[in-house]
């Protein structure tokens, strides 16, 4: 059975214009969403993905130049104007944000922060936002008398529930969770993984995730893509990720989490403001040639996986 | 919240008492006694030794400083605080007088400040480096540069002799109020709309606002729910401190357009060594001090749920 695709990019460039120069922080990134399915995408600090993930509803700030096309629902998003597009963000496509501290409005009551997503994106009286606001509270597990607390009245765990409560105002059918648990604790964390899995399942929602933590992906993810340096490395299913990675960075990265004490990937992540010719992985892999120095790796499509890599890890 | 204002009241007791006692203390340490300064402006010469005696008797300068303090304070208390020296009027009337002058040439010109000052600058920040942004820059560094009593001649030169149209001095009519709120008004503004623009374009780039853009905000509805709201923390935080303008920063304006308020009157009075008013007004400025301190950090308080008057420094948080 052919899945139903809710999001198709093809082609994702995006370049920031700063006083030192270009910075190219995607380079040719395709990926595509199943309806209903989790996609996480994975990599280190600095790597991109966060950007490539905001790119999507276009909340980056006003310097990046962003090329290549954004299907949602078959429907190329990426070209609409500013007015149409706002229908679509906060409404289709909703975002929830690391260090949610920071993400929610300090001086505004958090029911209020939560009521004007809803009324923002449907034609509603002011009663029906607060209804609305005050479900989702409850489906976020927040009790309805912290509908009138300020954010600094709240702990990190429920600040992140706040955020996913506003996200999901609206009913979205993608939520794009950017970090979500990067600046919780450990037991917070494991709540708020599971607050999201429960409450995409009753919603049938598809969540794009972004995270440098293995052992979320391993909970979360459907399918995985690997992102280094602007480039998506490899795209999988989790298990077949997990058994059998064919990117050498994904060998190295999986090297890590099962050995985190010891074992280290050598060399840092290159600068992105340096063109390079070959692969952007070469200096640091254990497989590279000297072709790899020159030529750019092409995706090798593999049935359902996808690989950007001249020496494929075999079997 | 009351509990802290009762609190915040009960603070202007000792307060009161240190002004007080500082404002009395001081001018004993002006080098010229009263009586030399005050008698030889009413003789026109070299007073003699009696007339010196005489003066100090009828006002009491001839006992000590302490009795003839806790006299003032004892006076004071009952809303008497004494008389002018050079023209016998009541220091109360005549502080109520210019402070009502202060009061309206301070308000009009601030307000004027703040609309001209809050568009311009929000707009400016909102389209940071565009060519309204560098122009409104330039204006407001032209403008912070040029003192406010020469942008008071400049109107006066305008719109007084040039166009004939506007008093160049007095209080009498309401027209007089125009050119003085103006000076006031436009030299603020100058330095206001760097303010309002470096506090808007703080606030737009914190995360909040980019999480209000992902709720599908128009951008008008981020400016005036998001941004501007926590803007004018900082903005009325600054404008709290300019108070202080209330009485010292207008002295110039004040005196050019004969404005009887409270900085003209202060310093003619200390110009011409008049204890009693001196004492008087810096006891009562320091009472309006401590209310309008009080009145700020009330609206900043309803501005910004973070502030904890209650624990302060967060010292029961941990």
């Amino acid at each position: 059975m052919k899945k139903e695709k809710l999001l198709e990019v093809e082609q994702l460039n995006i370049k920031f214009t700063t006083s030192i120069g270009d910075v190219n922080v995607s380079d040719d990134i395709n990926f595509s969403l199943n309806k209903g399915e989790t996609f996480c995408i994975v990599g280190e600090s600095g790597c991109g993905k966060s950007v490539v993930a905001l790119s999507l509803t276009r909340l980056l700030p006003e310097n990046a130049i962003i090329k290549g096309s954004i299907k949602f629902e078959g429907f190329n998003i990426s070209e609409l104007e500013e007015k149409e597009f706002s229908e679509i963000r906060g409404r289709k496509i909703a975002t929830i944000f690391e260090q949610p501290m920071s993400c929610i409005n300090p001086v505004m009551r958090i029911g209020d922060q939560i009521a004007e997503t809803y009324r923002a994106n449907f034609n509603c009286s002011r009663k029906e936002a607060k209804q609305q606001a005050l479900k989702k509270l409850e489906e976020v597990k927040l009790p309805a008398n912290r509908y009138n607390s300020y954010p600094h009245e709240l702990s990190g765990g429920m600040q992140q529930r706040v955020m996913i409560a506003i996200a999901l105002a609206c009913n979205p059918q993608l939520l794009i969770a950017d970090e979500p648990t990067t600046s919780l604790d450990v037991t917070v964390q494991y709540q708020i993984l599971e607050l999201l899995q429960e409450l995409k399942e009753k919603y049938n929602m598809t969540i794009l995730m972004i995270t440098h933590d293995m052992g979320v992906v391993h909970d979360m993810a459907d399918r995985i893509g690997v992102m280094y340096a602007g480039n998506m490395m490899e795209i999988a299913d989790r298990d077949e990720f997990f058994q059998r990675p064919l990117h050498p960075y994904a060998v190295e990265l999986l090297n890590v989490v099962r050995d985190p004490c010891i074992y280290t990937i050598p060399g840092t992540v290159p600068n992105l403001m340096e063109w390079v010719p070959g692969c952007p992985f070469e200096p640091r892999c254990k497989r590279s040639t000297e072709a790899c120095k020159i030529n750019k790796p092409k995706n090798i499509v593999m049935g359902e996986r996808i690989v950007r890599c001249l020496n494929v890890v075999p079997n | 919240m009351i509990k802290y204002i009762f609190r915040r009241l009960l603070y202007l007791i000792p307060v009161l008492i240190l002004t007080s006692f500082l404002a009395y203390m001081l001018v004993y340490l002006s080098p010229s006694s009263p009586a030399q300064i005050i008698l030889q402006a009413r003789y026109a010469g070299e007073p003699t030794q009696e007339q010196i005696v005489e003066f100090n008797e009828e006002y009491g300068f001839d006992q000590s400083i302490l009795v003839q303090y806790t006299t003032w304070l004892k006076n004071a208390m009952q809303g008497d605080l004494g008389k002018s020296l050079t023209d016998g009027s009541d220091v109360l009337e005549d502080f109520i007088y210019s402070f009502k002058a202060s009061a309206k040439l301070y308000f009009s010109s601030q307000l004027l400040a703040l609309i001209i000052a809050l568009p311009i600058g929000v707009y400016s920040a909102f389209k940071a480096n565009s060519i309204f942004d560098r122009i409104s820059r330039t204006y407001s560094l032209v403008g912070i540069s040029i003192p406010d009593f020469w942008l008071g001649m400049l109107l006066v030169y305008i719109f007084s002799i040039g166009l004939n149209l506007l008093p160049s001095f007095g209080y009498a009519t309401p027209k007089n109020i125009i050119l003085p709120m103006l000076a006031l008004g436009l030299s603020s503004s100058f330095s206001l709309i760097r303010i309002v623009r470096t506090s808007v374009l703080e606030v737009l780039h914190l995360n909040y606002i980019r999480t209000a853009r992902s709720k599908g905000l128009s951008e008008n509805q981020i400016m005036m729910k998001h941004a501007l709201r926590n803007a004018m923390i900082p903005i009325v935080t600054v404008m709290g401190i300019h108070l202080t303008h209330f009485i010292g920063g207008a002295v110039a304006v004040e005196s050019m357009f004969a404005w009887p308020g409270l900085g003209n009157f202060f310093a003619k009075a200390a110009g011409s060594q008049d204890i009693p008013v001196i004492q008087g007004f810096v006891l009562l400025s320091a009472v309006f001090f401590i209310f309008a301190n009080l009145i700020i950090d009330i609206i900043c308080k309803q501005l910004d749920p973070r502030i904890d008057y209650q624990n302060e420094g967060g010292k029961n948080n941990g």
